[in-house]
């Protein structure tokens, strides 16, 4: 048994079966009263609580889920699109690397929510704010994850691409970027669910949409099924992107896919 | 298969153990009392209590702790780890609504009409050219009834006619001062924030409201919550901590100068005139005032209308609880 891989199946069923147990277990615990409902409500509570905001007049939940994904894929994807450049630059250049890597120390440790007061006062409190806050919660990371992906590609392989007359742009093209793609998804993967935490510390002031925005507002009414509901959403909303960036990884990487046998 | 359940098991008893052994050096001596609050002045007599020594003189070591928001102080007495607060109403009722059981009302210690107001950035004279306009504030507090009530009354549909942004408590004078909103509305100390920039220009007090010239009293009047576990395990330490509460209080009626000097940069970061001026609009309620105002005629009539209000109005809470059960004005008996 230890050490075997479960099938898709077997591993599904199983999964679905614990599941199960942990929501029947809570359920009954908090039917019970041995949890105080206030505390913590029931799920078919919460259920009732996500078809409410489902089903309202405005539909309040898909529209949060619509609005928070926008802002974080907008954050994201600017800071992939200046992070990884910036990122295959530093790994290839030893120089640039020691001038930019004192600055993304300083940036890379401070969480998004350090950055709202002053982000209020430069960008005020539309969606430039929120992206902003997204981007500069992902950027450094990003940065770190392209550099270190870059930096791993073999370079006995570089040295072969220039001994065989490749120009700079042809080794970052035909050597650079395939090593580093691997790991650099990896990391995209990991900075995407980091993107979502920034969003709902942007969402939490200047907002008047998104899960952010609903959570806090539930929290300010007391109305701990909707902070539940917003909890649930943004893990659902990270896994469907989870499995979208998984899609695109089976895309652009092929020849992993036949090597690990998946 | 053995190893792989030795494993869970050995799992499943460190977090046991670990829980209880959280929860057992968590134990405060039963002498120490936290109170939870904020800068606002509703909570002098507490830091009275501290400077003066009048807890002490009771047996207490009330250790105080800063939370700004009304519904984080109450979700801290909730969990049992602060015993005592003041609280704007709001919060404390609408808690009540979603079934929160963990606490008492007992009192209702001030009035302070004039201390929260709608401020709107130069230009803007009056409440027809707010419309289309960005007004920002701490959404579920206080001012968030004022405002739309002051709306209301002016014509405005606080949905259509106006953008809401919801904004920290702490947030709202700076971010007005950047210009991105067209007005803001908070109490002290920031209302006295928003007064100070130039061209503003005050478009109405929460007096303004029909609250107040129905009932003389803040949209989320100041309320005193004590955490019901603490005070059921020994009735009379709570009466005596109460007891304290209002000798507190007595004295910071009857020194009102005194009392802002002592707390002045300590508790409260505001110019001591501003303070002392403020503190002149204050009504303290003592213990015999609270057998007169928690009553019907009194902040229950009020408290009865404020949830019409948040239950059919703007839709924020599930049912109108019947607050008259989280009532405790035997611990006021001494």
């Amino acid at each position: 048994m230890e050490g075997k891989e479960l099938g898709l199946w077997r591993s599904s069923v199983i999964g679905a079966i614990g599941l199960l147990v942990f929501l029947s277990l809570w359920e009954v615990l908090v039917r019970t009263n041995v949890i105080d409902p206030f505390f913590l409500p029931a799920p078919t509570q919460v259920i009732d609580k996500a078809i409410q905001m489902t089903t309202a007049k405005d539909a309040v939940l898909l529209t949060d889920i619509k609005i928070s994904a926008t802002r974080v894929l907008t954050g994201f994807l600017l800071s992939v699109f200046v992070g990884v450049p910036a990122g295959l630059i530093m790994g290839m250049n030893p120089v640039i690397r020691a001038a930019i890597n004192p600055i993304i120390s300083i940036i890379r440790p401070l969480p998004a929510l350090s950055w709202i007061p002053l982000s209020m006062l430069w960008l005020g409190i539309d969606e430039q704010q929120k992206y902003a806050i997204v981007f500069m919660g992902s950027f450094a990371s990003i940065l770190v994850y392209t550099t270190d992906a870059t930096m791993r590609v073999d370079p006995i392989l570089r040295r072969a691409a220039m001994n065989l007359g490749a120009s700079p742009l042809q080794i970052l093209r035909y050597v650079i970027l395939p090593g580093a793609l691997p790991d650099l998804l990896t990391g995209l993967k990991v900075v995407l669910a980091i993107a979502w935490t920034c969003v709902i510390s942007a969402e939490m002031v200047g907002a008047n949409s998104g899960l952010g925005f609903r959570i806090w507002t539930a929290k300010e009414w007391s109305d701990t099924g909707q902070v539940l509901v917003g909890m649930i959403s943004i893990s659902v909303t990270v896994l469907v992107l989870d499995i979208l960036f998984r899609g695109l990884e089976r895309v652009l990487l092929p020849y992993q896919r036949k090597t690990s046998g998946t | 298969m053995k190893t792989w359940l030795f494993r869970i098991t050995f799992v499943c008893f460190f977090i046991i153990f670990l829980f209880f052994s959280i929860s057992c050096t968590d134990k405060s001596p039963s002498n120490q009392v936290i109170v939870v609050g904020s800068q606002w002045y509703g909570h002098i007599p507490v830091w009275i209590g501290i400077e003066k020594g009048i807890f002490k003189k009771y047996g207490f070591d009330v250790k105080w702790q800063f939370i700004g928001k009304s519904m984080d102080r109450l979700n801290a007495i909730s969990s049992g780890d602060a015993h005592f607060a003041s609280l704007g109403e709001i919060a404390m009722l609408s808690a009540m609504a979603h079934g929160n059981t963990r606490f008492y009302w007992v009192g209702n210690q001030d009035i302070a009409p004039g201390f929260e107001g709608l401020v709107a950035k130069e230009g803007i004279t009056s409440f027809e050219q707010l419309k289309g306009k960005k007004i920002g504030f701490p959404f579920g507090a206080s001012v968030d009834i004022t405002c739309r009530l002051l709306l209301k009354q002016h014509g405005l549909d606080p949905k259509k006619d106006v953008r809401l942004v919801n904004l920290e408590v702490g947030d709202v004078p700076s971010v007005f001062q950047t210009g991105r909103i067209d007005a803001a509305i908070i109490w002290e100390p920031g209302f006295s924030q928003l007064v100070s920039i130039d061209g503003a220009t005050v478009l109405g007090m929460d007096t303004d409201t029909e609250v107040y010239k129905k009932f003389g009293t803040m949209t989320g009047p100041d309320v005193l919550i004590i955490n019901k576990a603490w005070s059921d395990e020994d009735r009379l330490r709570a009466k005596r901590f109460m007891k304290a509460y209002f000798e507190s209080l007595e004295w910071v009626d009857y020194n009102p100068e005194e009392a802002v000097k002592l707390i002045q940069g300590k508790y409260i970061n505001q110019d001591l005139s501003l303070i002392q001026k403020n503190i002149e609009k204050f009504i303290w309620h003592d213990i015999e005032d609270q057998r007169r105002i928690m009553t019907d005629n009194g902040i229950f009539g009020q408290a009865d209308y404020i949830i019409r209000i948040l239950h059919e109005d703007m839709k924020v809470i599930p049912n109108k609880p019947d607050f008259r059960k989280w009532v405790n004005l035997d611990i006021l008996s001494f």
